[in-house]
């Protein structure tokens, strides 16, 4: 058997992915032994657990459908369908999206390295690692408190639903419904006896697996954006050590025209040259980096640059293949973590564009709801369960969307912020070309529609504070 | 040319902070010695202990709205003061270390011109904090002297409805309590105006230092003296920085309970009786708290301003005819500043004058919808 290994994002994320395949959504992919036996038994697995939600999602619907007379009732059922339609759309997107999942997953299987920049990059790939199992351990906890909530909620007050009184057309009587966490339409009688507990079972299965399929991606996501994070605050951190290294001799002139050494140049350089040197005594002012750096790469070599190949810059052949080196290690690493930024916005766009759309209409009937409150009772505490649930899965992903846009848009004043007017003319246009290319932020887009930031989390909650205070006054 | 001692224009500030206790002396923060007993014994005792006689009466009237408003509107701002005490004192160190770094060479005026700009810079801000002291001192006298003018002295009724365990009715004790209330809330208005204005004051230093480096860019020799300007810029970023730090929470605190503050206050006038001294407190009050907030985003907004002329100041310099190397400093310079300073509340809120429209408009909001429910 070929020897399972995983690198990269996937090892990173090992026990979220477990998870997700063992809630029951499509990723096939991962596993140590994929032969044909064992890949039927998963996707079984998988199109079974499909199999139940569509069922028990049809139910709630169909429910929804007949229970529609009563406005109250309507308002209710039409809460817990979106709710639920939000998490089947989650996990119906996974499968039909599934080969862009694995293509982000698999971007960071070949990073570039470099031995200077060693120690730091595996420091903040560690400190990433922390923070997506933390991340993980919350989503668990918040997952699994939410469905045991539900569960014991289901069992405090009544089980009953008002209709119209058979005989009496004006009035309205309860009737008792059957206890189960959710009002759902079935063809067998489920008020009591053993159909009741199999029903109650089937349904706390339901939720717990609805709500982990619609968590476990969401902090997928927030785990891709807290390693993008933390690669951004490591190339923030190399920009100081990389700019120390490049910094030049305060003794010869630079003459950056010979930094474009094309051959066909040659005749150019001459005219610059005598210009150049011309303004030698104005330059000596500028640059005197011997008291700045405290002399540290000032060594004896560097002084002869008549015999032994000190470059442009003053520096030495091997010093200056090292500046090119960490620079171009630097805008590699750039770059990878663009592709991943990108990869992901394309994986997942979609998911938080339908989230919005589910979550806005959703919270509207909700803020509806919340004006019939009236004391606290089982109805309030429902109506602001649901209210925190909806909220707290808009916030998680807009905190981390918000922190990718201001690690991005801090990387020009990190470059600023380091001793460039010491270095060479070289990492001096580096800086600048950095400068250009981070002054716009790198963001995540809801399929263009919006950005995931903390103004998108502050105008869902404006919105549903106003749409509360406009419906409190029609009452 | 004698050195320009920034500290000047914020001593009363200083003055009113060290008899509080909330500026320990030198450059230090706390350390364990008389005047961090001073600050423990006048804090608790006339900060926390007033707040929290003036918020446990809430509990005694929880049925009335009506009352529950008029105890809120008071006891909002004395909570965030107290707050603003806290998250001062927690960031003390970063606070002298500011003053510290202000009064350093690099951030000197070095002509007679650049003290005559800095001065004009200055001169806002001292008229702000005269116009914000003088309301907020009428505010505080019109209320502790209400109960003289309107009466109530007869039945031994306290200017702010409190809370004590113990009956402040009889006579000596109704003249200690009155008294303590008096001194109370002068201390606590003084504080809350005091510390305002230093965090203005952090801004207006921002903002005069963008001023004196866009004089110095436009006027020095490039090639001997552009390096100077450069520390000088990076100097002002980390300036800026760490007064952002250290108001963060702060500011963010403020602007969360002054939309509440406003909508509560504006609703309260409007069910007084106009022209009792009652009254006149409330306006007064009303004005002082709409200026408070004013003062954060006017100054935050002139940081913003001030720091989007470097561009400008740069390109205005003499770069023509100086060698490549000087021109590309010129550009990383430009590319930095047209990302203008911006101060913030934990990057949320945004001191500028369109947060305070925003403000406005939702206590006006608030306002009104207080008026429908009752």
């Amino acid at each position: 058997m070929m020897k399972f290994k995983v690198s990269g994002l996937v090892a990173d994320l090992m026990p979220n992915i477990r998870l997700i395949q063992g809630s029951g959504h499509f990723m096939l992919n991962y596993h140590a032994d994929n032969s044909g036996a064992l890949h039927t038994l998963r996707l079984g697995y998988c199109c079974v657990t499909l199999v139940f939600m569509l069922l028990q999602y049809g139910c709630n619907f169909v429910n929804l459908v007949l229970e529609r007379g009563d406005v109250n009732d309507l308002a209710a059922n039409t809460i817990t369908v979106l709710f639920f339609t939000h998490c089947i759309t989650k996990f119906v997107y996974f499968a039909v999206r599934s080969k862009l999942f694995y293509r982000t997953l698999g971007i960071w299987n070949q990073p570039n390295s470099h031995p200077l920049f060693v120690e730091s990059n595996n420091r903040y790939h560690a400190l990433a690692l922390k923070k997506m199992r933390r991340l993980l351990y919350i989503i668990i906890v918040w997952t699994s408190f939410s469905a045991i909530a539900w569960t014991s909620i289901t069992f405090v007050g009544e089980s009953v639903h008002t209709t119209k009184d058979p005989e009496n057309e004006n009035l309205t009587i309860s009737e008792p419904i059957p206890r189960l966490l959710v009002r759902a339409w079935y063809p067998w009688n489920a008020m009591s006896g053993m159909p009741h507990m199999l029903t109650l079972i089937f349904q706390v299965y339901y939720v717990f697996f609805a709500l982990a399929h619609a968590n476990l991606l969401d902090s997928l996501f927030c785990s891709w954006l807290i390693f993008a994070c933390e690669q951004l605050q490591h190339l923030k951190e190399i920009m100081k050590p990389l700019m120390e290294l490049s910094a030049t001799l305060d003794t010869y002139v630079p003459k950056s025209a010979d930094l474009f050494r094309a051959p066909s140049a040659t005749s150019q350089d001459n005219l610059i040259e005598n210009d150049y040197n011309s303004k030698n005594e104005d330059l000596k002012g500028v640059y005197s980096t011997r008291q700045e750096l405290g002399g540290h790469f000032r060594g004896a070599a560097l002084q002869n640059f008549g015999a032994g190949g000190v470059g442009p810059n003053g520096l030495t052949k091997k010093q200056e293949l090292m500046v090119r080196s960490a620079i171009k290690y630097w805008v590699e690493r750039h770059k990878h973590v663009v592709r991943l930024v990108t990869a992901i916005g394309d994986a997942y766009g979609v998911a938080l564009l339908l989230h919005m759309l589910t979550s806005t209409i959703m919270l509207t009937l909700l803020a509806y709801q919340a004006t019939k409150i009236t004391g606290v009772d089982k109805y309030a505490a429902t109506v602001i369960g649901y209210l925190l649930f909806a909220l707290a899965q808009v916030f998680h992903f807009c905190i981390f969307g918000n922190r990718l846009i201001e690690e991005s848009s801090s990387v020009m004043e990190a470059a600023y912020s380091c001793h460039w007017y010491d270095g060479s003319e070289e990492a001096k246009t580096f800086v600048q070309i950095v400068c250009q290319q981070c002054q716009k932020a790198m963001s995540i887009s809801g399929a263009k529609f919006f950005t995931i930031s903390l103004d998108l989390f502050a105008s869902v909650l404006g919105a549903v504070v106003t749409y509360f205070m406009v419906l409190v006054q029609l009452k | 040319m004698e050195k320009f001692e920034w500290k000047d224009a914020i001593k009363t500030n200083i003055r009113m902070l060290k008899l509080a206790g909330l500026w320990p002396p030198g450059d230090d923060s706390y350390k364990l010695n008389l005047y961090t007993l001073y600050a423990t014994i006048s804090l608790t005792l006339f900060v926390i202990i007033f707040n929290l006689s003036l918020t446990l009466n809430i509990f005694t009237v929880l049925d009335d709205l009506k009352a529950i408003a008029s105890i809120l509107f008071a006891s909002i701002t004395l909570t965030i003061a107290v707050l603003k005490s806290y998250y001062l004192t927690r960031n003390m160190k970063l606070l002298k270390e500011l003053m510290v770094t202000i009064n350093s060479d690099l951030f000197q005026p070095k002509s007679p011109t650049q003290r005559e700009l800095v001065e004009f810079t200055l001169n806002p801000w001292k008229k702000a904090y005269k116009m914000y002291n003088s309301m907020t001192m009428a505010a505080f006298c019109a209320w502790s002297v209400a109960p003289l003018t309107d009466g109530s002295i007869a039945n031994h009724e306290l200017p702010f409805p409190a809370w004590f365990p113990y009956n402040y009715k009889p006579s000596p004790f109704y003249e200690i309590t009155f008294l303590y209330q008096f001194i109370s809330m002068g201390v606590t208005s003084f504080i809350n105006v005091n510390i305002d204005t230093l965090i203005a004051a952090l801004n207006v230093y921002v903002g005069a230092q963008c001023q004196i480096l866009c004089d110095d860019l436009r006027t020095v020799d490039l090639s001997q003296q552009l390096r100077g300007c450069i520390k000088h810029h990076k100097a002002i970023l980390t300036f800026a920085e760490k007064s952002n730090k250290f108001f963060n929470w702060i500011v963010f605190v403020q602007f969360f309970t002054s939309v509440l503050s406003i909508a509560m206050a504006m609703f309260q006038m409007t069910m007084d009786v106009p022209f009792t001294t009652d009254f006149f407190a409330r306006v007064f009050y009303v004005t002082a708290i709409t200026i408070q907030i004013f003062v954060y985003c006017w100054f935050g907004n002139e940081v913003t301003l001030q720091s989007g002329n470097i561009p400008s100041a740069t390109f205005e310099s003499n770069w023509i005819g100086k060698p490549l190397e000087v021109r590309k400093s010129l550009v990383l310079i430009i590319l930095r500043s047209q990302k203008p300073i911006k101060m913030s509340a934990l990057n949320l809120f945004y001191l500028s004058l369109d947060t305070f429209m925003t403000i406005m408009r939702s206590s006006y909001s608030y306002f009104a919808i207080l008026q429908q429910l009752t």
